[in-house]
């Protein structure tokens, strides 16, 4: 690949390809072969994402990372090969190096090997190592609620600190031209082709903290390109040929967000704001394993059509601490639903409602929670819609009611109740064709903190 | 809709505020980690957030 110790180049080009597991899988293609780029980044890893991959893995020891993964990189392998372009993915989840093997086999099945490297970053997996940090006193307690996770130690699914960009720095600077990973954070993916090309040191933290919030920018894919975007949104041409976004950065911490001529598609300082306050704690105090990214000194302009440049980010030292992601089984639950048509649709859905709840508190049945949705009505806005939405003329709606309960055998019960009322509840009942619902496991949220020094990256480089 | 929601009933109040729906005003997007979500709200016109 190029030369270890040739000037830096004054502009690299972070394009995201995708922003969850399960976004499109035509981004990744056209983002590599519709104009120039020097990286593609790839983001998978939601917090829930890591304990279906845990459970997966206990399953199938070769399984417990995206699996979308491998096809995709399949099908882009010989363009990245051809134009140099490299790779950041925390598609690894919690098998990274599986990932990593099932890539390598794609990628000789092409006729690549010895052509390509691929690094892999691990580390972050703390679940085998939890009774050993809980008895040496770190409690991992809940970030939110304040209780020590030995109050729900046995029934822990996953549990992984947010590794960094500098696990990620490293295999590039061994030469990897896909980088792998488990759970390294969505903005890390981008800030380390960034530190990469620049040379950048572990306390410009001004510049850290540009590459964090050119990664916050992106991480979403299409959400600041036009996607989920409410301003003006019936304007924005063509969602169909949708382009993702591309970070264009520059040594000194400034970069435009752009995206590949000809696409669909909007980028505004407007669409870029909306995704900088996504999933926004305090705005002063972003904080990541690399850096404290202050958001509230970000300068957007609009540098041109489709072209947002920003500026001005400030950041501050890092901590000394690495989020824990835990997730952890919080019982059962199920959901079921009905559909009511006009006249008084509204009414026979409450109706109904009524009827299930009654035979329900007749069974003795108890659940921690009950809710109940009356969508059509007021599933989205809640009590404030029914305050002026025309109840009586509704053509349809739908009772949407679901339970939860740490007792499987209530839930089951539950589930045997909502068919019944198709003959012997309230009249004009449909939407039932998709049978009996199931109960499903319920996973629940723990974010913690730990002593960085208590974990260690690691980084390897396979060559396919 | 047939009838306006009185959340969003128009004109001038005794006080001489005026109620508008928040669309008027500012765009917006949430996200959400485990059980808590944010609500991110943007002026549509810098003039509109008042320092206090």
């Amino acid at each position: 690949m190029t030369a270890k110790r040739s000037p830096p180049p004054p502009t690299v080009r972070i394009a995201a390809g995708q922003g969850f597991w399960g976004d499109w899988l035509e981004a990744p293609y056209r983002q590599v072969t519709g104009g120039p780029i020097d990286y593609l980044m790839m983001d998978y890893l939601a917090e829930v994402t890591m304990s279906i991959m845990q459970k997966q893995k206990s399953r199938d020891p070769s399984l417990g990372y995206a699996t979308d993964f491998v096809p995709l990189m399949e099908r882009i392998l010989p363009t990245l090969a051809e134009r140099g372009i490299k790779v950041t993915a925390n598609a690894g989840g919690v098998n990274p190096r599986a990932c990593a093997e099932a890539v390598a086999a794609a990628a000789r099945a092409l006729g690549l090997a010895g052509k390509l490297k691929i690094g892999i970053v691990t580390g972050d997996d703390l679940l085998g190592r939890l009774d050993g940090l809980l008895a040496r006193g770190h409690q991992l307690r809940n970030l939110d609620t304040g209780r020590p996770l030995r109050d729900v130690r046995d029934r822990v699914l996953s549990a992984n600190a947010y590794l960094g960009a500098w696990p990620v720095v490293e295999a590039l600077r061994r030469d990897a031209d896909i980088v792998i990973t488990g759970r390294v954070t969505d903005t890390g993916l981008t800030l380390a082709p960034m530190i990469h090309a620049f040379g950048w040191r572990p306390d410009d933290w001004d510049l850290l903290a540009a590459g964090t919030v050119a990664g916050h920018t992106i991480e979403c894919g299409a959400q600041c390109s036009g996607g989920n975007c409410l301003v003006e949104w019936q304007r924005i041409p063509d969602l169909a040929n949708v382009g993702y976004p591309i970070v264009a950065a520059h040594p000194d911490g400034t970069f435009e967000i752009t995206k590949h001529a000809g696409t669909g598609g909007r980028i505004t300082v407007a669409g870029v704001t909306e995704q900088l306050v996504y999933e926004m704690g305090n705005p002063a105090e972003y904080i990541t394993p690399d850096c404290v990214a202050d958001f509230t000194t970000i300068r957007l302009a609009q540098a041109g059509k489709d072209r947002v440049r920003v500026s001005g980010v400030r950041g501050r030292p890092a901590t000394d601490k690495l989020k824990v992601s835990i997730a952890y089984s919080y019982g059962y639950k199920a959901v079921g639903s009905l559909v009511y048509a006009w006249p008084d649709a509204y009414k026979k859905a409450k109706a109904a409602d009524r009827v299930l709840r009654q035979r329900l508190k007749d069974l003795g049945l108890g659940f921690e929670a009950m809710l109940s949705e009356f969508v059509g009505a007021d599933a989205t806005h809640g009590p404030l819609a029914l305050a002026s939405a025309p109840l009586g003329e509704l053509p349809e709606v739908q009772l949407r009611i679901g339970v939860r309960s740490p007792d499987r055998a209530a839930v089951e019960r539950f589930t045997r109740e909502i068919a019944p009322l198709i003959l012997n509840g309230p009249p004009s009942v449909t939407g039932f064709a998709g049978g009996r619902p199931k109960p499903e496991q319920i996973v629940a949220y723990w974010p913690a903190l730990v002593d960085k020094r208590m974990v260690e990256p690691c980084v390897e480089i396979v060559d396919v | 809709m047939r009838r306006r929601s009185k959340a969003v009933k128009r004109g001038r109040g005794r006080s001489g505020r005026r109620r508008v729906p928040l669309l008027e005003l500012a765009h917006a997007r949430s996200g959400d980690k485990g059980d808590t979500a944010n609500v991110g709200l943007i002026a549509l016109k810098p003039s509109t957030i008042r320092s206090s």
